[in-house]
């Protein structure tokens, strides 16, 4: 299930609500939020929530069992032991058939191209005479998977205390709000609120916003921008059939905008699964944190995605490897793996690794010295390096992504300009002002007018309440034409 | 929840800030005021736009929320409002004095650090945030309510021209494979109450997203995807093949005899089957919509990209179709442009593909197989009412100068406009409209379309058949009412799907099989003075072979009539397909 959906805004969520407020026990309210977790999860691909249920019992059994033995070596064993399980499963489901394809263009073999899970799913209908959907990926295992190893990790090093419940460590990893798409929460940050939370008036109506607010960025913003990249580019499914004639001023503006898509996709859902947390007694961290405002690289990494990026950070930049040259190392896997992990392709790879480059260069040129760049060539130079780097994203066939390169310094033998780019700027306007000021803190700063007086607090809130009617009824009506508008980061 | 008692004071707002679980047991049950802001961080609770928590807040919530909501409303109400009256009663004091003065209550010794002000802000916001949660659960329950109890919608789309999706059928393995979920949701938004009100409201929600200025010719909206545009321009001039058209009466027996023996038997004898395109009876958008002009001008447009490759092939499969047939029977090819070819901008041209390349790209490969000019013969009329201006089909008009001209290359007699009675349709709103998104411009300028009946119309033998060529109909007719106003293009021969046969009262003894996607429909009346005998098949439905078909039937003259988006489109492969699909011989 997605959330930009009427049937979950209008039916899943308030009967989820309903029931969940229904009792005051936490453990009746753990009970509700586990079933319609599951039911969630369950809903797209019942099959692999099998996965989701062996994965989660699995490692609640290490971390209880990884927790007394830390000191020892039979702990460092256990732990070696939940690594390879998880990163494996990852492997398998998310990479095998990458891999695969890999071997086959190095070694001329003939192996298997489709995965390992839809190989499974193919051998279990043949068996079972069933129809399961074929599709390769489980839904979310990218995040689960890396919950469940900061979890593991932390209990190894003795940040948090193993879960002993089942149903509570099975809550943590099945949470419905940030299950499929993020952000990464780790267990250490709801370790409190697993085991005691209440909601507040403010949580309720905070979170009612929160979601609110997602939803719209999600559905009248990044809806709308991606079918203006789509125009402009065509997409994968059409061989992004639009680089044969767009023009190079249209690439230059296309991947402007899907910088800003991107940026509406991936924060609106982030946004949603804060407000549903919240509605619910949990408090996630910020995952977005206006990153089009930042001066450099470095900065939008730490504003951009901020759960994956700390994750990285804090659990692999100290990985040894690369002897001596130790700090690069950590650096290239770090953003070989950021690449890695947004997709089993090499054109993400390229991509993290992009980023890598720009953010060694930054560290040569030293903090100080980048502070001093005019801001206005800083923000130059980080919205090219972004949207170029989105451009990379984009275009996951690297024949597609080579064309793209040509359009984009004006080589392909396209037009330079186009009519189609102008008309596609001005039909799409004021949507677009809108996105660049919604990508900045402005709203922050005209909402904290509010805190002038009481005449301001009631005028920016009342504004608040009419906006939020608003902007839901209008995101529920965008949401009637198109059926099928899956977020960016259900892929992952 | 006694708040009024209970607002206390927490002391040391940076230390709290920091201790966060120390802070939270101590105010729990209690009404915790919100530490003065600091350091910039604005915190603002119960907002809405851009809301930017920062994490350490949440260690200060406000009020403790007892959410079972028959229980506790009455207390709750109660509470809200004397918290109202409080607060407005700080919000009238506070009126006439100077900014920032403090007001001396009771409640205020109790925190000598907090201004009034923020006193007053807090419980604003404490009250406000009350409302926005009172707003929030009436709008959900209201809105979810009322998509249970409200009748959905059910049956056709009329203006999409498919069936809303049905609630799926339960069982194990379809819940198992997710199709029964999938459906559930997907049945839940298709059918919502008012869905067409509903979604041509929100189409005029998206024409405010940019500026839709200039004059008509200016006016533009693009819409959909840019497909991939081989912008392939011809060199040198193109000379159209000189075909002789065969009109006696072919040498007794020879209608198979005829047949060229010398065809290259490869490709006959080992029938391979090309790749077919999805069929659908939309033709699929895939370069997307453009939308020009405004009021009485508004016109949809279907953006044209055609390939040549597509269209060499297109040539290359109806000259088999001469090869075949042989010297006594005319194959005809029709190549009908759409209405962007005649109504583009011209400043958008360079984007899109050009109608006239391709078809002067076609023409350079065809071989024995005579070409109908219909460019040439409906750019003499662009001014006239030839192509609707919301369906992706022309108007019979526009069919009629392409009879004409069909007409005048097959050397057979042909009826004036003037001998037809012309019937009229208002309010005609067609396809284009919904693969707009329900552009609500289009909806509110309709076509008028206008058909022409033949005089001998009632004298006409119309049979249908079955798209494998059995279950002949009993005597029908020509034209159909069509059942719905979007529709009104089937007013000719009804659906696409099944074969007509005409026998009409011209006596030249000719027999003209038409393979054709929808567009050739409107051309049939037309010819009904022209030919003997008319068969009307289309490429997409059609089971039998075509080969033996054609001489089954006796054609001394075969036409195919399509439209760009066909002939330049991997849906040529299906004239291919017709040709060597299901050989009895």
């Amino acid at each position: 299930m997605v959330f930009a959906d009427l049937f979950f805004l209008y039916f899943f969520l308030p009967v989820c609500l309903v029931c969940y407020f229904a009792t005051k026990k936490l453990k009746y309210r753990n009970f509700i939020l586990v079933l319609f977790s599951l039911i969630f999860y369950a809903w797209g691909e019942p099959w692999w929530i099998v996965l989701l249920l062996l994965s989660s019992t699995v490692n609640w059994l290490l971390g209880m069992a990884i927790e007394p033995r830390r000191e020892k070596r039979s702990g460092k064993f256990l732990l070696a032991t939940a690594l390879i399980y998880n990163i494996g499963m990852l492997g398998l489901f998310k990479y095998s058939g990458f891999i695969a394809e890999n071997i086959n263009a190095l070694a001329g073999t003939h192996l298997s191209e489709d995965g390992f899970g839809l190989f499974i799913v193919e051998k279990l209908n043949s068996v079972t005479g069933l129809n399961l959907k074929t599709a390769a990926l489980p839904i979310g295992i990218s995040f689960y998977t890396f919950q469940i190893l900061s979890y593991i990790i932390d209990v190894y090093w003795g940040k948090v205390k193993s879960q002993k419940s089942f149903g509570k460590f099975l809550m943590y990893v099945s949470l419905f709000p940030q299950l499929v798409a993020g952000p990464i929460v780790r267990y250490a940050d709801i370790e409190a609120e697993i085991e005691d939370r209440k909601t507040k008036l403010v949580d309720l109506s905070e979170g009612f916003s929160r979601l609110i607010l997602g939803v719209s960025k999600k559905v009248i913003i990044a809806n709308n921008l991606s079918s203006i990249v789509t125009a402009m580019f065509g997409d994968n499914d059409n061989g992004y059939a639009g680089l044969s004639s767009v023009s190079t001023v249209g690439t230059w503006y296309g991947i402007i905008v899907i910088a800003l898509w991107y940026y509406f996709d991936f924060s609106g859902y982030s946004d949603i699964a804060i407000g549903i947390g919240r509605m619910f007694g949990f408090h996630f961290n910020e995952n977005f944190n206006y990153p089009y405002i930042s001066k450099n690289i470095t900065e939008f990494w730490q504003r951009w995605h901020i759960s994956l990026g700390s994750f990285f950070r804090d659990y692999l930049l100290y990985v040894p490897i690369f002897g001596k040259r130790r700090k690069y190392g950590g650096l290239f896997l770090v953003w070989f793996c950021t690449g890695l992990w947004h997709g089993a392709s090499w054109n993400f790879i390229l991509w993290g690794l992009y980023y890598g480059l720009f953010i060694v260069l930054e560290m040569k040129i030293g903090r100080k010295r980048m502070r001093k760049i005019p801001s206005v060539l800083a923000h130059i130079y980080v919205t090219i390096v972004v949207a170029v780097g989105y451009g990379i994203f984009y275009f996951e066939d690297l024949p597609s992504l080579g064309r793209f390169f040509k359009n984009l310094v004006g080589v392909g033998g396209n037009a330079f300009a186009d009519a189609v780019t102008g008309t596609s700027v001005l039909n799409n306007l004021f949507l677009l002002l809108a996105a660049l000021i919604f990508s900045t803190p402005i709203v922050k700063k005209i909402r904290s007018l509010g805190d002038k007086s009481v005449g301001a607090c009631i005028t920016m809130n009342t504004l608040g309440i009419v906006l939020n009617v608003a902007m839901l009824l209008v995101s529920s009506l965008m949401l009637l034409s198109n059926t099928n508008n899956p977020f960016l980061y259900l892929r992952f | 929840m006694e708040n009024k008692e209970n607002i206390e004071k927490v002391s040391n707002t940076e230390d709290n800030k920091n201790n966060s679980e120390n802070n939270n047991t101590e105010t729990k049950k209690v009404v915790t005021i919100e530490m003065p802001q600091q350091k910039g961080i604005k915190m603002v609770e119960g907002m809405v736009v851009g809301v930017d928590v920062v994490s350490e807040e949440r260690d200060k919530k406000t009020i403790n929320l007892q959410l079972d909501p028959k229980k506790v409303k009455k207390a709750k109400n109660m509470q809200m409002r004397e918290e109202k009256k409080r607060s407005r009663k700080q919000a009238v004091k506070k009126i006439g004095r100077k900014f920032g003065d403090r007001i001396r209550e009771g409640v205020k010794d109790e925190a000598p650090k907090t201004t009034d002000k923020d006193m007053d802000i807090r419980a604003c916001r404490l009250e406000m945030n009350f409302i926005n949660v009172i707003a929030m659960i009436l709008v959900f329950a209201v809105i979810a309510v009322m998509l249970i109890v409200i009748k959905r919608e059910d049956g056709r789309s009329v203006f999409e021209n498919r069936e809303l999706a049905d609630f799926p059928e339960i069982s194990v393995s379809q819940w198992l494979g997710g199709n029964f979920t999938d459906g559930v949701t997907k049945w839940y938004t298709d059918t919502i109450p008012y869905r067409d009100d509903m979604l041509s409201f929100s189409s005029r929600l998206t024409k405010l997203f940019g500026l839709h200025i200039g004059n008509d010719e200016d006016k533009v909206i693009l819409d959909g995807n840019r497909g991939d545009i081989e912008k392939q321009t011809l060199s040198g001039t193109v000379t159209t093949p000189k075909v002789e058209i065969f009109t006696g009466t072919p040498p007794t027996g020879t209608t198979t005899d005829g047949a060229d023996v010398t065809t290259p038997s490869g490709t006959v004898s080992t029938p391979q089957q090309t790749t077919l395109p999805v069929n659908n009876d939309n033709t699929t958008l895939s370069n997307g919509i453009m939308i020009v002009g405004s009021g009485k001008n508004v016109r949809a447009l279907e953006c044209y990209g055609g390939s040549f490759s597509y269209g060499k092939s297109y040539a290359e499969f109806v000259n088999k179709y001469k090869k075949e047939l042989g010297q006594y029977v005319n194959v005809y090819s029709m190549n009908i442009p759409t209405a962007f070819a005649f109504y583009c901008p011209d400043k958008y041209k360079d984007d899109y593909g050009d109608t006239l390349d391709n078809i002067n790209n076609i023409r350079s490969y065809l071989d024995g197989v005579a070409d109908v000019d219909v460019y040439s013969a409906l750019k003499k009329h662009t001014d006239e009412y030839i192509y609707s201006r919301t369906d992706h089909h022309w108007q019979p008009l526009g069919a009629y100068y392409a009879a004409q001209e069909f007409a005048k290359v097959s050397q057979v007699p042909f009826d004036e406009l003037s001998t037809y009675e012309k019937v009229v349709e208002e309010d005609f709103v067609g396809t284009l409209y919904g693969f707009s998104g329900y552009n609500s411009e289009l909806a509110d300028n309709p076509d008028t379309f206008t058909y022409y009946k033949p005089h001998n119309n009632n004298d006409l033998e119309v049979y249908y058949y079955s798209p494998d060529f059995t279950d002949k109909s009993v005597r029908s007719t020509l034209f159909f009412k069509a059942y719905e106003k979007i529709n009104l293009y089937s007013t000719f021969l009804g659906t696409d799907q099944q074969i007509a046969e005409i026998k009409t009262d011209c006596d030249n003894g000719r027999t003209l099989v038409i393979f054709k996607d929808s567009f050739g429909n409107a051309l049939v009346p037309f010819l009904t003075g022209s030919y003997s005998k008319i068969y009307v098949v289309d490429l997409r439905y059609f089971t039998p072979n075509a080969i033996e078909f054609c001489q089954n039937v006796g054609a001394t003259d075969v036409l195919f009539a399509t439209c760009m988006f066909t002939c330049t489109s991997d849906k040529a492969n299906y004239i291919e397909n017709l040709r060597v699909q299901n050989k009895t011989k």
